[in-house]
């Protein structure tokens, strides 16, 4: 990977994090809805800078990059309990982007990807418990990681799954047409090379 | 791009790059143990480190913290149903994190070669410097570029519609994405015409000695440590 890739995955991956961080909050005002929408909804914002980096650099690493980067900054925000998650997301990512050659399996990788990163409540809720959550997620409370804990019940897992694969993948596809429209075809040549 | 060049006069504190970087993970570390009286003493830490490299960032975020706590106030004394918990977290962990996000912003505000000089004494490749060294600086260019874009928008009489949002993301999103690889593309040119990938022995215009103050920053930091673990 030469140091201009890597400038570009920093700084697509900064302006990644912001849009995903800045939708997934506003979202995440919405009560209960949230529980349902929130990462899927911020994945219409992250898909076309994660496909656009994965489609302009085209070297191996670029996606776990990527996620690292999340990670990273995740950690520094507070959340570092969500650095394991993103670490996860992007060796999974990196696995079925391949040579980054084919558009379906960036598509496919982003998808994958953000499908595990919006699992990271369920997670919790799953791992960590109440107790734990509260412990580790600075912003939950004992009171509010209890009433999660039992608001995520069986059906509302399966409805959570359910509508993040269709969401990761729209916003996968999305991210595609983004991309395809504005960066793919008219592309100029870099003059790095 | 960045405000503090390689040789520019611009004002930055007197801590070392990595004094910084130790105190945004110990900050980081007490956001989840420290009880009340510690974190009020690592607030006042981080804000005496951001009085030490910008006066007007400081009251910039001084004034953030009395509208964060503010807002705080607020919300207690409001309840809108369930989502008033939901605000409360969100409020609460923008007060919370604030010592991390002070220091933070000072290390931010160091310059890249600094940044670069200090990563290259602890064997960071030098890739990963690079790309973290422009990562940290462009989370400050990106709410500039946000600006720029407005104005153009104004400029040419476009207006975003939440009716069409998918030409509103359009308008905001690929100027923001192209002028945001035009700069990495800038920056990773100048670096290479300076030769960063050569072999040789860098050297630094900047001093990179650690001083009393980092001493003295490290030790009330690690301090606050032990006693935040020990409480």
């Amino acid at each position: 990977m030469k140091l201009k890739d890597i400038a570009t995955i920093a700084v697509l991956g900064v302006i990644g994090f912001a849009l995903g961080m800045g939708v997934g909050m506003i979202t995440g005002m919405f009560g209960a809805l949230s529980m349902y929408v929130s990462a899927g909804f911020a994945a219409f914002f992250v898909g076309p800078v994660y496909t656009i980096m994965a489609r302009k650099v085209q070297k191996r690493g670029t996606a776990f990059c990527f996620w690292l980067i999340y990670g990273v900054l995740y950690a520094i925000m507070g959340f570092a309990v969500a650095t394991p998650l993103c670490l996860i997301a992007g060796i999974v990512a990196e696995i079925i982007a391949g040579d980054y050659g084919n558009k379906k399996r960036v598509w496919l990788s982003f998808s994958a990807s953000m499908f595990i990163y919006s699992m990271h409540m369920i997670v919790f809720v799953l791992v960590l418990g109440s107790d734990g959550l509260a412990t580790f997620v600075e912003s939950i409370s004992l009171e509010q990681a209890q009433q999660m804990v039992s608001m995520y019940t069986v059906d509302m897992m399966v409805i959570c799954v359910l509508i993040n694969i269709v969401t990761e993948l729209l916003a996968g596809r999305f991210g595609m047409f983004i991309n395809d429209k504005f960066f793919e075809k008219g592309a100029k040549e870099s003059r790095l090379g | 791009m960045g405000r503090t060049g390689l040789l520019d006069g611009g004002r930055e504190g007197h801590l070392h790059p990595l004094t910084l970087f130790a105190l945004t993970l110990l900050a980081l570390i007490q956001a989840f143990l420290a009880n009340q009286l510690v974190y009020a003493l690592v607030l006042a830490l981080s804000f005496l480190v951001l009085l030490d490299v910008s006066p007007a960032s400081f009251l910039r975020q001084l004034a953030l913290f009395a509208v964060a706590c503010g807002v705080v106030q607020l919300i207690l004394h409001v309840d809108i149903g369930y989502v008033t918990s939901i605000f409360l977290g969100v409020a609460v962990l923008v007060v919370r994190v604030f010592p991390v996000v002070n220091v933070g912003c000072a290390l931010m505000m160091t310059s890249s070669s600094k940044l670069l000089a200090s990563m290259r004494k602890l064997h960071v490749p030098n890739k990963a410097a690079v790309g973290a060294v422009i990562g940290l600086r462009f989370l400050d260019e990106m709410g500039d570029r946000v600006k720029e874009i407005k104005r153009g928008m104004r400029v040419r009489g476009l207006r975003p519609s939440p009716l069409r949002p998918v030409r509103a993301f359009e308008l905001y999103f690929v100027p923001l994405v192209y002028k945001c690889l035009h700069v990495s593309e800038t920056l990773v040119s100048s670096v290479i015409s300076k030769g960063i990938e050569a072999d040789c022995e860098k050297t630094s215009y900047r001093s990179l000695s650690f001083g009393l103050l980092d001493g003295a920053a490290l030790g009330a930091g690690v301090a606050l440590l032990g006693v935040a673990v020990w409480v």
